[in-house]
């Protein structure tokens, strides 16, 4: 039996590499469970995060659905999907479009039972008020959403789709991936390869664990066929056709979607960064390499070559993190300067004030994600959120600064707007150090760099 | 790691010949060589083949001198290249400054936005061209003046013959403050010109190169170090430099030193007193003088400079010491350049401008629905309207919530929050905001009885949307010792010529002086009002800046004769804890214009009830606190301004200004005309 299956896995390994477009696509991979003897041809199962991508992407989509007056009703169905495992919730996004169609309408399609709330970072969240665990504060986020109109509380300038978003993704895609199953669930002795992940199933532990990372990530399993703008695109709902791998006439949610961090490594390297081939890379030399040990127990060098691609893994997803706080940065920053402009002149500052809060949320949420990695980020981390502060900086002054006993923000400091530019100056030369970051979008001070580099000032002690 | 490292300095050193930003560029010693033989052949008259003979001497190119160049250039590449990267770069100055502008001037500046972005360009080279050359002017010349640091600029003069490669016969502590020097001169351009012109500034350049910078080399910046003493007409050396005046300046005579210490530009030598001409026919000698024993040896140039250094700087610490540099290159013609008395050199001076911190906020929970709550927001700081709403919450029982910030953004910001805001009562200064603030539509207007009656209908808005609650007049202030009160009269005659060059005021972005000019706007028309802004602005002594502060101290600092500020500035400087201010008071009087007339103009700080108010009544209570008799007076003395209550107390300061007579327009007018206002002051040319 052992042998059937060995040569199973070698054939379907042989054919694998043998066809250049699926050696770049991660899945299907063979059945390597020594014993398994079900009709299942493929181990590769990362269902449940593919369903998880679409209640996060659902969860965002009603976050802005809010009209000051539904808060009730709204939470309910937020929480449905945030913390509920109710069968029957549909996709809100995507969904099918003009020359966009989707094959899923229903989460249950592709997997059922899950909910992101127990899925969250269990530490306390420093980037936010009230010394609260991640879930709980996404769960007070969400209370707050839906007592708004539009997701947007113009009191405290939260805009709550965004908030919601950019640290939900961290709290639960991230910290799940790289602290949970590329980290504990890599150890040697937890989720063995020479086992099943758990009874009943037809992978192994190590291909599951592998799966379940590369699920949280949200590539779509084709990425390595895509450049940048494609795999970017796929998420706008842009190109049906560098979306439908298959060719199948629609696009799979669970195989060929670019969802979240997936999302954000394509943007980042719209700018000329590798992050998303380099991330997606790596995940499939770890299956291969998972694939090749056949159902056995992994050796010590293959289990030390696993553990270099986790590594090459957490450190761009942790890059793909930083790049997209340090662009909102930037963001925040020109949001500022416009809004000084339109404050001097007396203009209408409704729509600049809107941007900037949004680029704000954006900000805030990834820097919060950033935390819910799970490493201690140690003075970056408290410098970083001194920088940002717990809101964006009102007009005239002052931001949220704690949460009362009944949950109420307060607001004050003395905080001005100019010496909250600064902050960003700050807060990108951080980033920017911190994470050895390359792509810096939006860098507030990029211009100044091309000044110095052009004026070549070198080694040489030149006299007068 | 020997190979590479190697192949690193081969990198390095053919660079030094193969960039065009580098003075030894093969171009730039191609185009010196034509040149100097241009200058020979057609000038000297002398034949080709013998110029030729004579520039590429063995004589110049193979001396002990040479040689001891062309070791200082390889060991110096190599040191230099390890040292350079951990200074203080360009970037980090550069960004420094950035950072430190936001503070000052709160925020992002954009000046000129109409300005082309080649404009801009060609702004940045040519300031970064002329401060570089100050800078290096000035440095050089402490380099000659400190024993210290000519102990080490010795090296450079030590050359006996000269030759291109020269000018890299540098000490590598002079490389390390000339590498500091470049970095904070250019570090600071480059921050204060991307603050303030974004991404429009660039460097103009011409083959990779800064383009005034390559002009400087192509036209034969390497014949400085040459015995090629290529002389300029005399008008043009009083420009720049020629290569034979730096010649002079490397010249062992005596009457040479100190002499022409500049790069390009010569006006730093004729500024500072260190101009020379080159001379006819000139032949110099180079170097330190016959006293020093082997002045290319490696040792002398790399290692006696640190032990001269260190004796001079043993001397300073321990006066009376006996020691003297003993070093081989101590004792020479040129060392005596270091004693030379030098006259204090102008460095550039920053200044400060006091960031304004806004006032701290109190706690804001959002659903503040108590009946028995008043929430306020107020762009005058917390310690000029704090203690009174204490007294408000002991009379009345009434609770508040103060939140301070800046006036315009304060208003933008209820405007933004809408339905939801938490604001009750807006407190701003200037009727002009106050008139923005209706306009917006954030105030309603209020039907009180008692406030009505105690607020004249002058200093409240017609609809009774906003309420005057303190009083300030724009006035004229004169220098006591320069100005007879007899000389002045009314606004309109600060237009006269008589005042010409006497006038200090702040810009026209400012509302106060917008307000000033709304008004004359409504008494004048408008045809007079800008005509009589012309005359004004004819009147300047300088360019509009700073706050009213800073036009009384210019007053008091003799750089105009006459300004108008609002009255509680002046109050202020009267009761500044800072004696130098107060001394400066001293020599200020208050004139009140108009007093035959319509009065001296008047402007307000003021409150309105906002639009979507949920605490009417206590909004009301506290508007109607504000303007009783103790509350009056004590808000107008903290900030030294006039009630607005007639009868009320005035504070000692202001009773020694005087009685007056104010303007009585409807201060409703100044909002209406402001827009007028703004236009007519920029066609009139008042910045």
């Amino acid at each position: 039996m052992k042998s059937t299956n060995y040569i199973a896995a070698s054939l379907l390994g042989a054919l694998a590499c043998g066809s250049p477009a699926w050696a770049d696509v991660y899945g299907p991979f063979p059945i390597t469970l020594k014993g398994y003897d079900g009709d299942k041809t493929d181990s590769t199962a990362y269902t449940g995060q593919a369903a998880r991508q679409l209640l996060h992407n659902s969860l965002k989509k009603l976050a802005a659905q809010g009209d000051g007056s539904n808060a009730e009703a709204i939470k309910a169905q937020m929480m449905m999907y945030f913390a509920g495992k109710d069968e029957g919730r549909e996709i809100l996004d995507p969904q099918s479009k003009d020359g966009f169609t989707v094959a899923q309408t229903m989460v249950d399609e592709i997997s059922k039972g899950n909910e992101l709330k127990s899925k969250a970072y269990g530490g306390l969240v420093n980037g936010w008020p009230g010394k609260m665990t991640s879930a709980e504060v996404l769960e007070f986020m969400i209370d707050k959403a839906a007592a708004t109109s539009g997701g947007f509380d113009p009191l405290t300038g939260y805009d709550y789709q965004q908030l919601i978003s950019k640290f939900a993704m961290g709290a639960v895609f991230y910290n799940q991936g790289v602290d949970n199953y590329l980290d504990e669930g890599l150890a040697r002795d937890n989720k063995p390869n020479d086992q099943p992940y758990s009874e009943g199933r037809h992978y192994t532990g190590k291909e599951h664990v592998w799966d379940e990372a590369f699920g949280y990530f949200g590539a779509p399993a084709h990425a390595l066929t895509l450049d940048a703008e494609q795999a970017y695109g796929i998420a706008k709902g842009a190109d049906m056709s560098v979306a439908d791998y298959d060719k199948d006439g629609k696009v799979d949610l669970y195989r060929e979607m670019t969802y979240a961090h997936g999302y954000y490594a394509a943007d980042a390297d719209k700018s000329g960064t590798n992050y998303l081939h380099t991330i997606v890379r790596a995940f499939l030399d770890g299956r291969n390499l998972i694939t090749s040990a056949a159902g056995e127990a992994l050796t010590d060098a293959q289990h030390a070559e696993l553990m270099g691609y986790a590594d090459v893994i957490k450190s761009n997803w942790e890059k793909v993190i930083a790049e997209a706080a340090f662009k909102y940065a930037g963001s925040v920053y020109k949001d500022l300067q416009k809004l000084q402009i339109i404050i001097e002149s007396n203009g209408d500052a409704t729509e600049a004030f809107r941007d900037y809060t949004k680029h704000w949320g954006e900000l805030k949420g990834f820097a919060m994600a950033l935390e819910a990695g799970g490493k201690d980020l140690g003075d970056v981390g408290v410098r970083m959120n001194r920088l940002i502060g717990y809101g964006p900086v009102l007009l005239g002054g002052g931001q949220v600064t704690g949460i009362d006993d009944s949950g109420n923000y307060v607001t004050g400091g003395d905080q001005d707007m100019g010496n909250y530019m600064v902050h960003m100056l700050k807060l990108q030369h951080l980033l920017g150090e911190s994470f050895a970051l390359e792509g810096r979008k939006n860098d507030a001070t990029e211009e100044m760099d091309g000044l110095v580099e052009s004026l070549g000032e070198g080694l040489a002690a030149e006299n007068d | 790691m020997s190979e590479l490292a190697a192949q690193g300095w081969l990198g390095d050193w053919a660079a030094q010949f193969l960039d065009p930003r580098k003075r030894l560029y093969w171009g730039y010693l191609a185009s010196a060589f034509l040149i100097a033989l241009a200058w020979m052949v057609l000038l000297r008259r002398e034949r080709p083949a013998s110029a030729v003979r004579k520039l590429l001497s063995r004589d110049i190119w193979c001396s002990p001198s040479a040689r001891a160049d062309y070791a200082i250039f390889l060991i110096n590449t190599i040191l230099m290249g390890s040292i350079v990267p951990r200074l203080l770069g360009h970037a980090a100055v550069a960004a420094f400054c950035f950072s430190l502008l936001h503070g000052l001037f709160e925020g992002r500046a954009s000046l000129l936005p109409a300005a082309p972005a080649w404009a801009i360009a060609a702004g940045f080279t040519l300031v970064l061209f002329v401060l570089d050359d100050l800078a290096r002017y000035v440095i050089h010349r402490l380099m000659h003046r400190l024993p210290v640091l000519w102990a080490f600029h010795k090296v450079h003069h030590s050359a006996t013959r000269l030759n291109p490669l020269t000018v890299l016969r540098t000490h590598p502590v002079e490389g390390v403050l000339f590498a500091l020097r470049g970095a904070l001169v250019q570090g600071l351009c480059i921050g204060v010109f991307v603050y303030a012109f974004g991404d429009r500034v660039s460097l103009v350049m011409v083959l990779g190169a800064n383009a005034v910078k390559l002009v400087f080399n192509v036209l034969g910046a390497n014949l400085r170090h040459s015995e090629v003493p290529i002389r300029y007409w005399p008008w043009l050396e009083k420009i720049f430099l020629s290569p034979a005046q730096h010649q002079v300046h490397h010249s062992v005579e005596r009457r040479h030193h100190d002499r022409n210490f500049g790069v390009v530009l010569s006006c730093w030598d004729r500024l500072f007193g260190t101009f020379h001409h080159s001379e006819p026919d000139q032949a110099l000698r180079y170097g330190l003088g016959n006293s020093v024993a082997e002045p290319h040896s490696l040792h002398t140039l790399y290692l006696a400079p640190f032990r001269e250094s260190a004796m001079h700087i043993a001397r300073l610490l321990v006066p009376g010491s006996r020691a003297r540099p003993r070093a081989p290159l101590a004792q020479s013609d040129q060392s005596s350049k270091a004693s030379h008395s030098m006259k204090p050199i102008r460095t550039l001076k920053f200044y400060s401008v006091l960031a304004v911190t806004l006032a701290s906020v109190a706690a804001f929970p959002p659903p503040l629905l108590a009946a028995d709550m008043v929430n306020i927001y107020s762009a005058r700081k917390e310690e000029l309207i704090l203690p009174l709403l204490e007294r408000f919450r002991e009379e009345t029982g009434i609770g508040f919530r103060l939140v301070t910030g800046k006036a315009d953004g304060l208003l933008k910001r209820i405007e933004i929050e809408g339905e939801a805001t938490p604001a009750d009562v807006f407190i701003t200064v200037d009727a002009g905001r106050l008139q923005r603030a209706k306009q917006a539509g954030i105030l309603q207007p209020v039907e009180n009885a008692v406030i009505e009656e105690r607020i004249p209908a002058h200093l409240r808005d017609v609809d009774n949307q906003w309420f005057g609650l303190s009083r300030r007049a724009r006035v004229i202030f004169y220098a006591r010792d320069r100005v007879d009160p007899s000389e002045l009269s009314t606004y309109e005659d600060l237009a006269n010529e008589k005042w010409r060059g006497r006038l200090c005021i702040r810009s026209s972005n400012n509302i106060y002086n917008q307000s000033l000019v709304a008004s004359m706007i409504a008494h004048l028309g408008e045809e007079a009002t800008e005509e009589w802004a012309r005359g004004l602005v004819a009147n300047f002594a300088r360019n509009p800046a700073g706050g009213d502060t800073d036009q009384l101290l210019a007053l008091a600092a003799g750089q105009c004769d006459i300004t108008l500020v609002n009255t509680y500035y002046f109050g202020r400087m009267l009761n500044s804890s800072d004696e130098s201010e107060r001394a400066a008071g001293e020599g200020i009087g208050v004139f009140w214009p108009n007093q035959d007339g319509r009065g001296a103009h008047v402007n307000v700080s003021g409150a309105g009830i906002t639009r979507h108010t949920r605490h009417l009544e206590a909004a009301q209570a506290l508007l109607e606190f504000l303007v009783n008799d103790e509350s009056q007076a004590w808000y107008a003395e903290v900030n030294n301004e006039y009630p607005v209550v007639p009868g009320a107390e005035v504070s000692d300061t202001l009773r020694s200004f005087g009685e007056f007579q104010s303007d009585t327009l409807n201060l409703t007018v100044l909002g209406e005309n402001n827009t007028a206002a703004l236009q007519l002051m920029d066609r009139a040319g008042w910045r």
